[in-house]
């Protein structure tokens, strides 16, 4: 392996359905690449990068699995005298070019043959068999630098006669979950990868400190949008003139409309960033959290569910106490709403329950009339902020912690809000950003501290949901 | 003395048969409890293929009486009998047509020896070569260019195949194999029968074209006056012409030598048209007819014959060597066999056995030899499935197949065994909860051309996971990928389920 070279490559090679897609995928952040169940999905190499920022610093190259494993060992054992590396997965590949019993294995010797590093995927748990020899003693005798990385697909039972099989052939061995592992466990397996050769060492330390950087720099651009949104969402108004007296009720009921749906697509706009950011592209909502719209949406459960306590939000909100005696009811709605909107793109619902009890959503709004003039927003009601920003901590927390290997719909979202992890400063801080934004009042100073501020919070959340401050 | 078995029966047999064979793989179920039925009335002595006999004859019974339709082999028998007529027809009339047009005089300009002869013994002749180059070349390799050809869309044609297939998702690819492979299976099974069919009809086509060239011939000959002479720009000498005659007659010169024209003949019947007829002959001019017609039978009617009975017996032969043996025949056969009542039930039933003890000795006898009914099998056990599960495994494939084991073998899949009993199916018990490699499937199909006994894939799982069951995923995913195996192939044992 070339030290100074651009970049590493790393073939990830294994058994047929032991999870080598699956680890590529978590690894790199790409939900584009194909997972399945049945085996032989993976029909070609592909090398896959690893970001930061705009530039590829590492490949990670995904491979079919081994298809002849004991017919290769011999060939190996018979050529292994006279080539080694690279070369002799280039003579291998030469020997076997299209034969078809061997495709796969012509696929995986190319990677090697350019000499990438060998990440060998097991799955510990199910016992070792003599293929799984076969396979090590092929890695072994083409003598590329190479660590295991043990991939459980459930318990593992087998993991210690696992790990005494493999400490054979590997120097390095590692556990690595591709369904649930985040951004430490990433990084925690890059680094392994030092250990690998001596050479890459050099090359791979920058290159892990400059994704954590491009990591920080990821919330930290996070953090700026949703405030963003929260201030958008707390400041906007809308004013406009009716032509006659009789119209005036018309507009605004047009007005309410209006102000909703512009509320929903920024929130949109912020919610598709996030997505973007964390790079998931296919990721959508389960019928499960749908179905949560119809039928918690007031119920015991959903109010309990509620972070936040009348007296809390109260105090929170300072001056806007009178607001939050004015509808406990909303609060629930809120509760519920937050939990559902985990999935993204359901705002429409939200808004729509709110504008079904159109009182509520006036009142929300804060609509005033005088003479033919109506005027909506800045928004009155306290809580609209606070369901907004729940709702993006929901989605951030998802984005963050979900693998890019799962192919599953989400999952219900955690049954809490997410405002809990706030400590009480930093709650203070929100409500005095939200009733200054209101008032259209927030300088430059109070800005940045409250994109600092978020970022710490989505960085406690990034590192596990249950760290208050 | 046993009834011979016709063609058509033959090939009737075997188009029913494919037929309530894709019947039932579509019916499931139903099937299932159809077959069942049948097989209560088969006798245990039986062998496979008097079951199969038996099972045909029922299924046969019941369709027809059942929906009251024609059976699929019926039909296609029917088809093919047609087809033969109307070439038949189609022959002799051309042969017939062709005569009479040939052969007419009116008085002025006598019929022209050349074209008599073309028609009567080129045409014949020329089919004859035709037919012959089918049988020489027909195993031969294609000339080169309809080769390179051949290979250059071959090649077009995968590299669609590949791109289409790199989009699908792997289970939908491995669906589409097996499909492909059954039709390859089928028209593999019937492409010499086809061929032989059409072969055969093409002779009857052609004897029935020089029969009617022949009738049409001999009517104009008794039925008009005819004459016959030869000319030619060339203007050769008689002498040329007799021996060009007395070479074709040369095959019934010696027995029926009137039918020779000697040179008096020959040069009697030279017509210059400049001259016209007037001076020659009528007695010349006629004879001819003899040599026309021995020719005829010689050289177009005999040979003839000869291959329709040659396509006859060949067709006949094709139809008798076809045969359905794949795996749907192996997994009906034991179906049928597992579900004919034991005449000793009661008594095999209740015997305990003891398997444990007899794991040790690898050899097994089997305890009642009478029992005709039982199957004789060995077992298989892959060395890669620990001890502990072998007790189990030793009584489900018992319970399974109705029968304890000839005897059991402990296999390495590297080593295999090669004093394999051909006439005994096996049972190998295989780990199935890593998906197959090509490598196995290699090996196993391997195995399977072996013997002409099935091979049957006992599925085991994790030694950690219910005792070693396999899952129904693993379980699909092996089948599906046996079944895309060419056949002879292993077969995935559905052991339990024949229980219910
Ligand atoms: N439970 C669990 N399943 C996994 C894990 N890794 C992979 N899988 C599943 O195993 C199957 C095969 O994974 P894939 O990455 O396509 O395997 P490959 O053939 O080695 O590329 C998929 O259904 C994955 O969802 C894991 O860590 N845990
Ligand atoms: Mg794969």
């Amino acid at each position: 392996m070339k030290p100074d070279s651009l970049h590493l490559e790393f073939a990830v090679v294994g058994h047929p359905n032991e999870g080598k897609s699956s680890v590529v995928a978590t690894l790199v952040e790409d939900d584009t690449i194909r997972i399945s169940p049945w085996p032989g999905e993976t029909r070609e190499s592909r090398a896959y990068p690893v970001h930061s920022g705009d530039t590829v610093r590492l490949l990670f190259t995904d491979t079919p699995g081994f298809q002849s494993p004991k017919r290769t060992l011999a060939w190996i054992q018979e050529h292994e005298k006279n080539l080694t590396g690279k070369d002799l997965a280039g003579a291998f590949v030469a020997m076997h070019g299209g034969n078809p019993d061997f495709e796969d294995e012509c696929e995986i010797f190319s990677a090697l043959s350019r000499g990438a590093g060998i990440l060998y995927v097991v799955d510990a748990a199910r016992p070792v068999r003599k293929s799984d020899l076969a396979e090590m003693e092929i890695l072994r005798l083409v003598g590329l630098s190479r660590m295991a990385i043990i991939n459980p697909k459930g318990t593992a039972e087998a993991l210690e006669d696992w790990k005494t099989a493999l400490r054979k052939t590997f120097n390095a061995v590692h556990v690595f979950n591709a369904l649930t592992a985040g951004f430490r466990e990433r990084m925690r397996l890059l680094s392994a990868l030092r250990s690998m050769d001596p050479d890459v060492e050099p090359v791979l330390h920058p290159v892990i400190r400059e994704l954590e950087q491009d990591w920080e720099d990821r919330i930290a651009r996070s953090a700026s949008q949703i405030t963003d949104l929260l201030y958008s969402v707390s400041s906007f108004s809308l004013k406009e003139e009716a032509s006659d007296a009789k119209k005036v009720e018309d507009l605004s009921r047009r007005l309410v409309l209006q102000w909703q749906e512009s509320i929903r697509r920024q929130e949109e706009v912020c919610w598709d960033s996030l997505r973007d950011t964390f790079r998931h592209r296919f990721f959508a909502p389960s019928p499960d959290v749908l179905a949560l719209v119809e039928t918690d949406l007031l119920s015991k459960e959903a109010f309990h569910m509620f972070g936040l306590s009348r007296v809390q939000l109260a105090a929170i909100s300072g001056g806007a106490g009178a607001a939050v005696a004015a509808g406990v009811d909303l609060a629930l709605g809120g509760a519920a709403l937050g939990l559902v909107t985990a999935a993204g793109g359901l705002a429409g619902a939200t808004w729509s329950y709110l504008g079904t009890r159109s009182g509520d959503a006036r009142r929300i709004a804060g609509i005033r009339v005088s003479g033919f003039e109506v005027c909506i927003g800045p928004v009155r009601d306290a809580r609209i902020p606070w369901m907004v920003l729940d709702r993006c901590l929901l989605l951030f927390h998802t984005l963050v912690t979900r693998p890019h290997a799962t192919r599953d719909e989400e999952k219900r979202p955690a049954e809490r809000s997410l405002l809990q992890i706030l400590g009480s400063e930093e709650r203070k801080k929100l409500a005095a950003f939200f009733q200054d934004a209101g008032k259209n009042k927030v300088g430059e100073e109070q800005r940045r501290e409250m994109d600092a501020g978020l970022a710490s919070v989505l960085t406690r959340l990034s590192s596990g949901p249950d760290q208050k401050k | 003395m046993t009834r011979r078995y016709k063609t058509y029966e033959k090939i009737s047999d075997l188009a029913d048969t494919e037929w309530f064979l894709s019947q039932d793989a579509q019916e499931g179920e139903g099937a299932r409890l159809r077959n069942k039925r049948i097989a209560a009335f088969i006798q245990p002595e039986n062998t496979d293929d008097a079951c199969l006999h038996f099972w045909l004859n029922e299924r046969r019974k019941q369709a027809g009486k059942d929906a009251g339709r024609i059976l699929a082999g019926d039909r296609v028998v029917s088809l093919m009998k047609t087809g033969i007529v109307l070439l038949a027809l189609l022959g002799f009339l051309a042969g017939f047509s062709m005569a009479a047009g040939v052969l007419r005089y009116d008085g002025l300009t006598p019929v022209n020896l050349f074209h008599a002869l073309f028609v009567l013994v080129g045409l014949p002749l020329i089919s004859l070569v035709l037919t012959l180059l089918v049988i020489l070349f027909r195993n031969r390799k294609m000339p080169l260019a309809y080769r390179l050809f051949l290979s250059g869309f071959r090649r077009l044609f995968l590299r669609v195949q590949k791109g289409a297939e790199n989009r699908m998702s792997s289970e939908i690819k491995d669906l589409l194999q097996v499909r492909a492979k059954n039709m390859d299976r089928f028209s593999g099974r019937y492409r010499p029968l086809v061929f032989s069919f059409v072969f055969f009809a093409f002779q009857v086509a052609g004897f029935f074209l020089v029969l009617g060239l022949l009738s049409g011939f001999l009517l104009k000959v008794a039925a008009s006056d005819l004459a016959f002479a030869w000319q030619s720009t060339l203007n050769p000498g008689a002498e040329a012409i007799h021996g060009l005659m007395t070479l074709l007659a040369l095959p019934w010169s010696w027995f029926f030598p009137q039918a020779l024209p000697d040179t008096a003949y020959v040069e009697g019947s030279r017509l210059v048209l400049k001259e016209g007829i007037a001076h020659l002959e009528a007695r010349h001019l006629s004879a001819w007819w003899s040599f026309l017609s021995m020719a005829l039978l010689v050289y177009g009617f005999l040979p003839r014959l000869f291959f329709l009975f040659f396509a006859r017996w060949r067709f006949h032969k094709t139809a008798m060597e076809t045969k359905i043996t794949d795996s749907r025949i192996h997994e009906l056969c034991f179906f049928l066999r597992r579900s004919i009542p034991s005449p000793k039930k009661d008594q095999g039933k209740e015997k305990p056995l003891i398997f444990e003890e007899k794991i040790s000795s690898i050899e097994m006898k089997q305890e009642d030899k009478e029992t005709s009914s039982t199957m004789v099998w060995d077992l298989w056990i892959s060395d890669e499935i620990p001890e502990n599960l072998h007790g189990k495994i030793l009584e489900n494939t018992g319970t399974a197949m109705g029968s304890s084991p000839r005897s059991i073998l402990h296999m390495d899949t590297e080593n295999l065994p090669e004093n394999a009993d051909s006439s005994c199916s096996r049972v190998l018990a295989l780990e199935v909860f890593m998906p197959p490699v090509k490598e196995d499937l290699k090996l196993l199909k391997g195995m399977a051309e072996k013997s002409e006994a099935p091979l049957w894939i006992w599925p085991v799982g994790r030694p950690d996971r219910n005792g070693g069951e396999a899952s129904a995923d693993d379980i699909r995913i092996w089948d599906l990928r046996l079944q895309g195996l060419s056949e002879p192939r292993p077969v995935m044992h559905r052991g339990v389920r024949h229980e219910a």
